[in-house]
């Protein structure tokens, strides 16, 4: 078999981005492996956002993108794919909680609702999601209030809660705990490593002992340039390139 | 600590620049409170103009100005908050979109006189809608629209990128983040926009002079393609058109009483929603 | 539904085009009656006599005007910088809100206190038979542009960086040293914005003059003269004047000044404040 395989869940073939005039991203090319958890790591600015969120067209919004090279998800160009059944299969977890001025409920089940599923079934899967996500039993007694009175690490889990219920294919974390503390964090990753059984995980980290911690793989990337890519451990110990290696010895960034 | 003269001088002199405002608010406000109360009742407020409007109440001109308000924001709401979506959400920063925003600017600076006669050459002339509350309302309608549409746009860009990113990741399209997150968020400040918005419309007298506004109405029957009554237009007859002078002033009082505190209830209503929801909408 | 979204954004353009398509159509159906010139260098309105001089009223609307800035400038000036530099949280907490509830006074219940009691305080004090005059309309446009006046200027002084008081103070300048030669001249552009919004304000505004100023027709001799400004006029005789005729299309005339005027003032505004992007009423 070739480079795309059914175990290649993203397939990143020569990726460039623009914004305007200015490149971000500069001819990315990575595989990222199903169910597993991919880390995306580098210096701040280097691009890391920007690549994960070409993988669901987040860019879209913005006029000024634009982009040269493919991208597959389940190998078909994302282009291919109508928009908003692709950021279904592709959720997307960002930086901050952010819950939805709604209850904890419709929270999770406006996702459903706008995607379709039936109301008979949007119960079932609320409760579903939230056990998933550890959260069912802190707040099985307050469903029906507001979001908004969640702790930070609760509303994370709210906002993975609302991801999975749509049962998606891969999950694209954007520094998914950078807003939280160590207990909150820690839950997070434990629910990550469970969540990868099932899902594809992309995870953009400046926690390196995180990466270090729960993901698979491992991409550095540097100056919107992918510098190397391999699974965690050997990339942090036995790194190929100059720059890799100062980075992962914490020489810059 | 020693204050040095030079200090003391100005500070003193600003000191009294902010009592005279004050005190112009406190005098203002209760002398038509005051003045105003001997007359206010219930049954001011629930009877009709009698022997000459020398007598009874203002129940008409009441009427009147609600009905008109009802038709201001039925124009108003939907087009203003329209615009506002549009100019946060889709608009593309072109040439278009940048006249759209000075002809915004623009009209909130155009004289209230000025939409008056464009209510008279437009509506009551132009669509043939008579001098009736239908061409005033949509003329009312016209000058609260620049007020909503940049209060609702503002509200609606308070609203972090990261919400409308969090929607759109989910699979949502556009048009339903906008209707099931956006708008949902921004309603508190929007509805604070918009209560000011119409409580400085009910207020307005130039726009209605010839689009509608009369002097009596027997009986207090309301239509759309009728005259009207409305109270910033009886204070200012009562006052500057009547014979009676003298017999008029009480009722004179009342109305600008009315007037007075509907306007201070609508901005602590206002001011209230932004204060309950403010803080806690969002992040 | 961006469709519905779009129409309605542009729907302002619509109006504002509008306003000035009739504005112009109007007055040119005019001036092909009366000439440009007259109309301009003419000092007396009497349509009744074909005489359609704006000048009388012109300087009527400016009189009062001015006469309204004199006092608001100083006491709007001098109560934001009190309010911004001086006053203690409570009270700058009571009176800000207060002063934007006064902004949204009906214009009709001020010129009814223009009537009621300044009329008989301009009668007692300069001993005149009439208080219904350019003094009194300057004093209740002076109380309407206030609350403008205050809140704008009040946004700017406290948009000036406390880092720029903080090093004056480090070089021993007193605190009204500061406010003159630090504050003052850093917060410039938005009080001149506070200002020309101000006068946008006075100068458009209908209801007051038209109740307060006594509304003689008359060139104005002072600021005790009973005048009629460009607004109290069209609100006074569009009500009585045969449609379509000469007079009907020179009230429009009148109205366009008035819009140019205003337009002109607003826009002098928006140019200063251009760069500080803090101008909400
Ligand atoms: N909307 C945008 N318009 C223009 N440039 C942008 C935009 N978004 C990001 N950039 C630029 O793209 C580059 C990459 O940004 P990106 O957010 O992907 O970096 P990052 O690796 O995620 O950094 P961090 O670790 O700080 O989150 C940056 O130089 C940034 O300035
Ligand atoms: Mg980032």
């Amino acid at each position: 078999m070739n480079a795309i395989t059914p175990f290649v869940a993203v397939d990143v073939q020569s990726w460039s981005l623009f914004f305007g005039t200015r490149r971000i991203l500069h001819q990315i090319t990575l595989q990222i492996p199903a169910k597993q958890v991919t880390a995306l790591i580098g210096p701040s600015g280097c691009g890391k956002s920007t690549l994960l969120r070409s993988f669901n067209r987040m860019h879209e919004i913005n006029a000024e993108a634009h982009y040269e090279g493919k991208i597959y998800i389940e190998q078909k160009d994302i282009f291919q794919w109508e928009v908003t059944t692709l950021r279904r299969q592709v959720g997307m977890i960002f930086q901050k909680p952010v819950p939805f001025p709604k209850s904890i409920f419709d929270n999770i089940a406006y996702g459903l609702k706008i995607n379709g599923c039936p109301p008979s079934e949007i119960k079932g899967r609320v409760e579903e999601a939230l056990q998933k996500s550890y959260l069912f039993n802190e707040v099985k007694d307050k469903l029906h209030e507001p979001a908004t009175r969640l702790s930070g690490g609760q509303q994370q889990r709210l906002c993975i809660a609302r991801t999975i219920a749509l049962q998606p294919r891969i999950i694209l974390m954007d520094e998914p705990c950078s807003a939280l503390d160590p207990i909150s964090t820690a839950k997070i990753e434990e629910l990550i490593g469970e969540l990868a059984q099932q899902y594809t995980i992309v995870l953009v980290t400046h926690n390196m002992q995180q990466a270090i911690r729960i993901a698979d793989y491992t991409a550095f990337m540097y100056l919107g340039e992918l510098i190397e890519a391999n699974n965690t451990a050997e990339l942090f110990q036995n790194p190929q390139q100059e720059l890799t290696r100062n980075y992962v010895q914490g020489n810059f960034g | 600590m020693k204050t040095h003269v030079t200090e003391r001088v100005p500070q003193a002199m600003l000191l009294l620049a902010a009592l005279v405002v004050a005190v112009l608010l406190v005098s203002l406000g209760s002398y038509l409170l005051l003045k105003g109360g001997e007359v206010l009742s219930v049954d001011f407020l629930t009877s009709i103009p009698a022997q000459g409007m020398t007598a009874g109440g203002i129940l008409t001109p009441i009427i009147g100005t609600v009905a008109l308000t009802l038709i201001t924001a039925a124009v108003s709401v939907p087009i203003g908050i329209g615009a506002a979506v549009y100019l946060s959400e889709y608009a593309s920063d072109n040439w278009l979109t940048q006249i759209a925003r000075a002809a915004i600017r623009n009209l909130a600076g155009v004289p209230s006189i000025i939409f008056g006669l464009f209510g008279l050459t437009i509506f009551v002339q132009g669509l043939q809608l008579g001098s009736s509350l239908l061409s005033s309302g949509l003329t009312l309608g016209l000058l609260s629209l620049p007020y909503i549409i940049t209060t609702s746009e503002e509200a609606i860009r308070a609203i972090p990128r990261i919400v409308r990113e969090s929607a759109l990741a989910l699979g949502a399209t556009q048009w339903e983040v906008i209707r099931d997150i956006i708008l949902p968020a921004a309603t508190p400040s929007i509805a604070t926009g918009v209560i000011l918005s119409l409580s400085r419309a009910a207020g307005e007298t130039a726009p209605i002079l010839f689009t509608g506004a009369t002097f009596y109405l027997s009986g207090n029957s309301v239509g759309l393609m009728q005259e009207f009554m409305a109270l910033p237009y009886h204070l200012y007859t009562l006052v500057t058109q009547h014979q009676a002078i003298e017999q008029v002033q009480p009722i004179a009082f009342g109305t600008a009483c009315v007037l007075l505190l509907t306007v201070l209830l609508l901005n602590l209503a206002a001011i209230s929603i932004r204060r309950k929801y403010m803080p806690s909408t969002l992040l | 539904m961006q469709l519905a979204f779009q129409a309605s954004g542009f729907f302002c353009i619509a109006v504002l085009g509008g306003i000035l398509l009739m504005l112009l159509w109007n007055s040119i159906a005019f001036f092909t009656d009366v000439p440009l010139f007259f109309f301009l260098s003419g000092t007396v309105w009497q349509p009744e006599n074909q005489q359609y001089g704006i000048l009388s009223l012109l300087v009527s609307t400016l009189l009062v005007t001015i006469g309204a800035m004199a006092m608001a400038i100083p006491i709007g000036i001098g109560t934001a910088l009190y309010l911004a530099e001086y006053a203690l949280p409570v009270l700058r907490n009571w009176l800000k809100p207060a002063v934007e509830m006064l902004a949204a006074i009906p214009s009709v219940v001020i010129g009814f206190i223009g009537i009621v009691v300044i009329n008989p305080a301009i009668m007692a004090i300069a001993k005149t038979s009439n208080g219904l005059n350019a003094l009194n309309g300057s004093v209740l446009l002076a109380t309407m542009a206030l609350p403008t006046i205050i809140t704008v200027a009040e946004d700017a002084i406290r948009a000036v960086p406390q880092a720029f008081r903080e090093a004056s103070y480090g070089l021993g300048a007193s605190k009204w040293a500061t406010l003159q030669k630090i504050v003052v001249p850093a917060a410039y552009p938005g009080m001149i914005a506070a200002i020309m919004l101000g006068i946008g304000r006075a100068i458009g505004e209908t209801m007051t003059v038209l109740m307060a100023t006594g509304n003689a027709i008359a060139f104005p001799k002072g600021m005790l003269s009973s005048v009629r400004t460009i607004t109290a006029n069209i609100a006074i005789e569009m009500g009585e004047v045969p449609f379509f005729s000469t007079h009907y299309y020179g009230l429009f005339a009148t109205a366009l000044v008035l819009f140019i005027i205003s337009f002109a003032v607003n826009f002098a505004a928006e140019k200063v404040t251009a760069h500080i992007r803090k101008f909400q009423i």
